[in-house]
Parts: C-alpha cells; sequence; structure tokens
C-alpha cells in the first residue's frame, strides 16, 4: 500500500514535471495528486491521508514556488495554493471518515466476538481467559488482563488475582477508569489504561490493556465504552448461567416430586388399603358368621384401633392438603396441660406390649402450654410412633419435658438406628421417606411433615438431631399459656 | 521531564542567540560550539540512563562536551583542523559499544528505520536542491570539496549529534512518555525549528528562514517519527546528516 501510493504521487510529479514547460493548462494535472491522496486516506485512514497530501504539496511546489517568486501571486499560482490548501483538508478529512467508520465497525465485531465468547457455558476462569485473548488479538494491543468479582472472591484471566495496591485493586474500588503514559522498561513507551466493568451502575470487573506506542484519547474513549458493554455483557452471562442452573435444579426437583408422588400413591394405597382390609375382614366376620360373645370385646377393639389408624392418616392428608394449597391450619387453642396430654397419648400408643418401653421424664410443676389440644395429641403420637417404628423392640423410648423461659419444650429420643447425616434435611419434606426407612417399617411419609406444620402454626420450632446407630431426639417448644 | 531539558534547551537558544551577535570568526564558534555543547551535555546526562534509572554518567557527558569544545577549537584553525570534530562521533561510539549511552542507543537498532531516515533525509536534501534551484537560482555544486567535507564534519562532530540527541533522543523520548504521541512530535518539531532559527549560522532572509521552517518542520516530525518506531534518535539523526550534506552543496545564487 505505501509503496503503491508513492509510486503514484512520484508518477503525477514525473508527470507534472514533464508537462510543465509547454502544457497550455499544466495547473489540471495537479489534480491528479487528488487520486492517490484519496485513495491513501479511503485505504490507511488520517494520518496516512495527511501524510499523502503532504507529500503531494512538497511533490508540486517545485514547479509552482518559481511563478511565485516571478510574478507574485498571480492567478496560475494562487490556484496551485488553492489545489494545495484542497489537497491538504481532503487527504485528512477523506482519511478521518474512512477511519472513523472503520473503527466503527471494528468496534461492533469487538462486541459481537465478546458476546461469542461469553456465550458459552465455559466456568469464570475459562471465560475470562477466552475473553482476554480474544481482546488482545482484536484491539492490537500487547496485553490484556481481564478481573471480575465473583461474590467475594476476585476471578482474574492466567488465575492472577490482582495485588492490593495495583491499578486493578483501584479501579476495582472506587469503578474510576486510570490511564499510565508510560509503564517503564522499554524505549518505547508502554501505555496502561485500566477501566472499570460496569453492571447495572456498579463497577464487577476492570479490563486492563498495554499497548506499547500510541493509545490516543480516542482509543481511550472506546477502551471505556467497551469496559461498559463488557461489564453488561458479562453480567449477562453470569444471569444465563444462573438461569441454566436454576433451571436444572428444578427439572431435578420436579422429577423428584414426581417420583415422590408416585411413591406416595404406592405407599399411601396400601396404608390406607392395610386398615380397610382389616375393617372390611372384622365387620364380615360379625356380620355373617356367629362370634362368641367373649370374642366381641377383642374384635371390636380391633376395629376401633383399625378405624383409628385409619382417621389419622386421612388427617394427616387433609392437613397436608391445606398446607400445600396455601392455607393455614385452623387451630383451637387453649391452655393444655403438658403432662396429662403426653399420658393420653402414650397410654393410647403404646398398648400393654409395648408399654415397658416408653418412659415419661415429666416434672410435676409445668405450667400450661398455649396448644390446640388435638394438634398436640397428633405431634406426640406422630413422635412417639415413629421412635417406637424404628428402635429396636426392647430399646426404651423417652419422652421428655422441660420448662423454657417462656415455652415447654417435649423431646422424644429413642436409641433405634438413627437417621444418616445427608437425609436430615429432608425428613420434614412432606411423602419422603429417608431410603432405608422403607424396608424397616411401614409409612407415607407424612408423619414429621404434619409435626412440622403443626409445631409451625403454633409458632414453636422442631428440631431433629440423629447420629447413625445411636438414635434420635425429635424436639419442639409450645409457648406457655397467657 | 527533569527540569534540566527545558532549562537546557533554554542556554543553548541564548548562547546561539549571543554568537548571533557576536563578530564572525572564532569568537562566534565558539559561543555556537557551547550552545551545542549544552545541548549534546545535557543529552547525555540525561538521556544516558534507561528511563526511570537515574541518569548517564556526568563525566561522560563532559568529555563530549570537551570534546565538541575542541573540536570547535580545531575547525577554527583551518579546514584540516575539522577533523578533530570527529573525536564526538567516535566518543559517542566507543560510549555506544561499551553500553554507556543508555536509552539514547538501545541496541540493536534495526535497519528499516535507519534507511527510512537516510531515504527521507535524501528525498527532502534532493528537494531543497530542486525547489531552490528552480526558486531562487542556487545552484548545487561542489566546487571546493575540502569546505564541502568540512562542514559535514561539522554536522556529523557537532551540529546533528546534539541536536539529535537532545531533541529526538531526550525531549522527544520524555515527553511521548507523559503527553500524547501527536502532542510530543509538535513539541518536537517546535523545539527543533526555533533551535535552528537561533543559530547563528543561519542566513536571515526572508525566502532562507521560511525554507528553513519549512524543512526543518518535516525533518522534526520524520525524527520524530522514526524515534517513535525505533525508539532511538540514530534515524532521524541520519537524516538530518543526510539533508544538511545535500544542503551543503548548495552554491550561491
Amino acid at each position: 500500500m505505501t509503496a503503491a501510493a508513492a509510486l503514484s504521487l512520484a508518477l503525477v510529479g514525473a508527470l507534472r514535471a514533464a508537462a510543465e514547460p509547454g502544457a497550455a493548462d499544466p495547473g489540471l494535472l495537479r489534480h491528479l495528486y487528488f487520486v492517490p491522496v484519496v485513495v491513501v486516506a479511503l485505504r490507511a485512514g488520517l494520518a496516512r491521508g495527511a501524510l499523502a497530501a503532504i507529500v503531494a504539496v512538497v511533490l508540486d511546489a517545485p514547479l509552482v514556488l518559481p511563478g511565485i517568486e516571478r510574478q507574485g501571486l498571480a492567478s496560475a499560482p494562487t490556484e496551485a495554493l488553492v489545489t494545495y490548501a484542497l489537497l491538504l483538508v481532503a487527504g485528512p478529512l477523506a482519511g478521518g471518515l474512512a477511519g472513523a467508520a472503520r473503527e466503527r465497525r471494528r468496534r461492533y465485531e469487538i462486541l459481537l466476538e465478546v458476546q461469542r465468547v461469553l456465550g458459552g457455558a465455559a466456568p469464570p476462569e475459562e471465560a475470562l481467559e477466552g475473553l482476554a485473548s480474544c481482546l488482545r488479538e482484536r484491539l492490537g494491543v500487547a496485553d490484556v488482563a481481564v478481573a471480575v468479582r465473583d461474590g467475594a472472591r476476585i476471578v482474574a484471566s492466567r488465575g492472577a488475582t490482582p495485588a492490593p495496591g495495583s491499578l486493578m485493586t483501584a479501579v476495582l474500588d472506587d469503578g474510576a477508569p486510570r490511564f499510565v503514559p508510560d509503564a517503564g522498561g522499554g524505549a518505547r513507551p508502554r501505555r496502561v489504561l485500566v477501566v472499570p466493568l460496569m453492571a447495572r451502575g456498579e463497577c464487577c470487573g476492570a479490563l486492563a490493556v498495554e499497548r506499547v506506542g500510541e493509545l490516543p484519547a480516542g482509543d481511550r474513549l472506546a477502551l471505556v465504552a467497551l469496559g461498559a458493554h463488557l461489564g453488561l455483557a458479562l453480567d449477562n452471562a453470569r444471569l444465563a448461567a444462573r438461569q441454566r442452573r436454576f433451571a436444572e435444579e428444578l427439572a431435578a426437583e420436579v422429577q423428584a416430586a414426581g417420583r415422590a408422588r408416585a411413591s406416595f400413591v404406592a405407599v399411601a394405597s396400601h396404608e390406607l388399603r392395610t386398615p380397610l382390609t382389616a375393617l372390611l375382614g372384622f365387620a364380615e366376620l360379625l356380620a355373617r358368621r356367629r362370634v362368641a360373645p367373649d370374642e366381641v370385646p377383642r374384635v371390636a377393639a380391633i376395629v376401633w384401633h383399625e378405624t383409628e389408624r385409619l382417621a389419622r392418616i386421612v388427617d394427616d392428608l387433609l392437613d397436608l392438603s391445606r398446607i400445600e394449597q396455601g392455607m393455614g391450619l385452623r387451630l383451637r387453642r387453649a391452655a393444655v396441660a403438658p403432662g396429662p396430654a403426653v399420658a393420653a397419648a402414650v397410654e393410647l400408643l403404646a398398648g400393654a406390649a409395648r408399654a415397658p418401653r416408653i418412659v415419661v421424664d415429666c416434672p410435676e410443676d409445668l405450667p400450661a402450654v398455649d396448644a390446640d389440644p388435638d394438634a398436640l395429641d397428633r405431634i406426640l403420637k406422630n413422635l412417639v410412633g415413629n421412635a417406637l417404628k424404628y428402635s429396636p423392640p426392647a430399646s426404651p423410648v423417652r419422652v421428655r419435658l422441660r420448662p423454657g423461659p417462656a415455652s415447654v419444650e417435649f423431646a422424644v429420643e429413642d436409641r433405634g438406628r438413627g437417621i444418616p447425616p445427608d437425609v436430615l434435611p429432608r425428613v420434614f419434606e412432606p411423602y419422603y421417606r429417608a431410603p432405608d426407612a422403607a424396608g424397616a417399617a411401614r409409612g407415607a411419609g407424612l408423619g414429621l411433615a404434619v409435626v412440622k406444620a403443626l409445631v409451625d402454626a403454633h409458632g414453636g420450632a422442631v428440631r431433629v438431631e440423629s447420629a447413625p446407630g445411636s438414635g434420635t431426639r425429635v424436639s419442639f417448644a409450645l409457648p406457655v399459656a397467657p | 521531564m527533569p527540569p534540566a531539558v527545558p532549562a537546557a534547551l533554554a542556554l543553548a537558544l541564548l548562547l546561539f542567540l549571543a554568537a548571533r551577535q557576536a563578530p564572525p570568526g572564532t569568537g562566534r564558534g565558539i559561543v555556537a560550539a557551547g550552545g551545542q555543547a549544552v545541548l549534546l551535555g545535557a543529552a547525555l546526562r540525561v538521556g544516558g540512563a534507561r528511563p526511570g534509572s537515574g541518569s548517564g554518567c556526568p563525566a561522560d557527558a563532559v568529555i563530549a562536551a570537551g570534546l565538541l569544545l575542541v573540536g570547535a577549537a580545531g575547525a577554527a584553525v583551518g579546514p584540516a583542523g575539522a577533523a578533530a570534530r570527529l573525536g564526538v562521533p567516535l566518543w559517542l561510539a566507543w560510549l555506544a559499544v561499551r553500553g554507556r549511552l543508555g536509552g539514547l542507543a538501545p541496541a540493536p537498532i534495526a535497519p528499516g528505520p535507519l534507511l527510512a531516515g537516510a531515504a527521507l533525509g535524501a528525498l527532502l536534501g534532493l528537494h531543497l536542491m530542486v525547489s531552490a534551484s528552480r526558486t531562487l537560482g542556487y545552484q548545487a555544486v561542489l566546487d571546493e570539496p575540502g569546505r564541502w567535507l568540512a562542514g559535514v564534519a561539522y554536522d556529523a562532530g557537532a551540529n546533528v549529534p546534539a541536536t539529535a540527541g537532545f531533541v529526538f533522543g531526550v525531549l522527544h523520548d520524555r515527553t511521548q512518555r507523559r503527553l500524547s504521541g501527536p502532542a510530543a512530535a509538535a513539541l518536537t518539531v517546535g523545539a527543533l525549528v526555533a533551535r535552528y532559527l537561533a543559530d547563528p549560522l543561519l542566513p536571515v532572509t526572508p525566502e532562507v528562514v521560511t525554507g528553513a521552517v519549512f524543512y526543518i518542520a518535516i525533518l522534526g516530525g520524520v525524527g520524530a517519527w522514526l524515534a517513535w518506531w525505533s525508539g532511538s534518535p540514530a534515524p532521524g539523526a541520519l537524516a538530518l546528516l543526510v539533508f544538511f550534506a545535500a544542503w551543503r552543496l548548495l552554491g550561491t545564487p
């Protein structure tokens, strides 16, 4: 390009010199300089356009200056001077406009490339390295570094965290761009510019650019704008990644919920079917066969027990359904004496065979609690029932009551198999059953969910502590009656 | 920028202007050489070190300035005495070989900028000869080779090393590290034009002054660009040297 431009200018100069002596209007040839000057300006930008114009004027001047020397500013030399002025305007102007258009296009290309790099699902460090590499190539600079905030930590390209007191850290702190005209250490100045990456009005990172040579004010301004675009692009990429992760988690949860519901339907059908079968069998026995009078109380006790069990399951299901629909549980609160409430629940649950296993530890002077008596009864029956189900037949189940500052704490402890730590956070989820619990005892995964809902409705809190092999302790507190 | 740089430029310009007032002859030459010695000494003292690493050796600067004055004194004796002017380039070459020129001679200098400097100096010199002959009737002649050689020795041993070393090697280098490239180039051009307009050897006629401003401004821009490109004042110095060699071929109208 440079050689072609020089050759073209020299050719026009030679034509001018050759035509000068005898030409009728040699000034016309002078206008040929516009061709190489404008072509150079359009192809190579402002500086080279201006240079080409200066070279054209310098080349032509020896042909015009003698005329000025001889005749002064006559019409012909004046025309030549006007041509020079036009050349000196046209070169830089055409070059400047063409350069600006090229620069704008280059910036759009950079933004597209940045979007492409950040659009991938790469981890932050890898994405930043890709971004730095892309910018290094596109901006034509010696070095590029990018650092972004990722929560409390700062992630940087090449894994190099900005040092305290560095330009990067300063820009990350106050979000103001910084320019160092010469970072030193070379024969040519090393310009360094650090710009903030802005997103939603906050500095979310910093972009450092180092160029050996010139980094004009226009380029610096463009880099500040690029920082703002990069900040938004990074923020968008981060949001997109978060959304992807959220969607994946949601899909997994939906799948798990579907599996839990399917499993619940199977278990609940079985749970409902068992007492129904017993009821049907004994009802048929009473209706169609003659039962010895001394057998009737036993059969009636079984029917009562199974009906109560059926009612409990249906109550749990109804409560859970109300909770899932966002409707609160209706409580009829009253002052309830904790000791008798525990004794009643335990008596019904234990029966003759299991009575020795249940140890109630209840101080005499406990205050009454502000609770729904039926709800408290269901809570206690669920917890004690679980403790009996999931602990060895001979091991004790302890029910402890302790007074608190403004509440009474109820705790049910067993020495059973315990709950694995990874399962512990999920035991209060509806329909959830620990993987190893299914084979150990019957259940629909409703009991603890209902307990939590009932305790929450009382304004209390339920806690579970467990260690595999050494037992489980479930406790809750209810407020003292006013 | 160290305050010694503008101070040295101002002192050198004052000495050149003082030399203008001195009667022609040895006295004028010695005073003008004093101005060049100030520029050369400042160039070596400030530019002899890498940026940010202190300054160059004062003894090197003093020896160079002394050699420049000795060369001026030798040249005053007669044309053959102009050979004494070679002391400065030899001393600079020795310093360069020993790596004691610091930022003034970052090794290695690529041949491209040197060739470009020589070519641009030659083109401008040729342009000057054509323009001067066509416009003002100056003819390019070499009727006194000894005198021409003495002039070239003055350029190579005093004028160009002092001016290019100071203007391109120190002034432009320091300003481009603080300002933008175009601003540094503008300052460089301004300083070079001021230095030659104050030179006592420049005939003060309108056409010569106009021509000097025109060519020196272009040479200043070219030297600044070459210094920016190569990181060294040498290509700009070469352009000046070749241009002055052509200029010295011009006779009288």
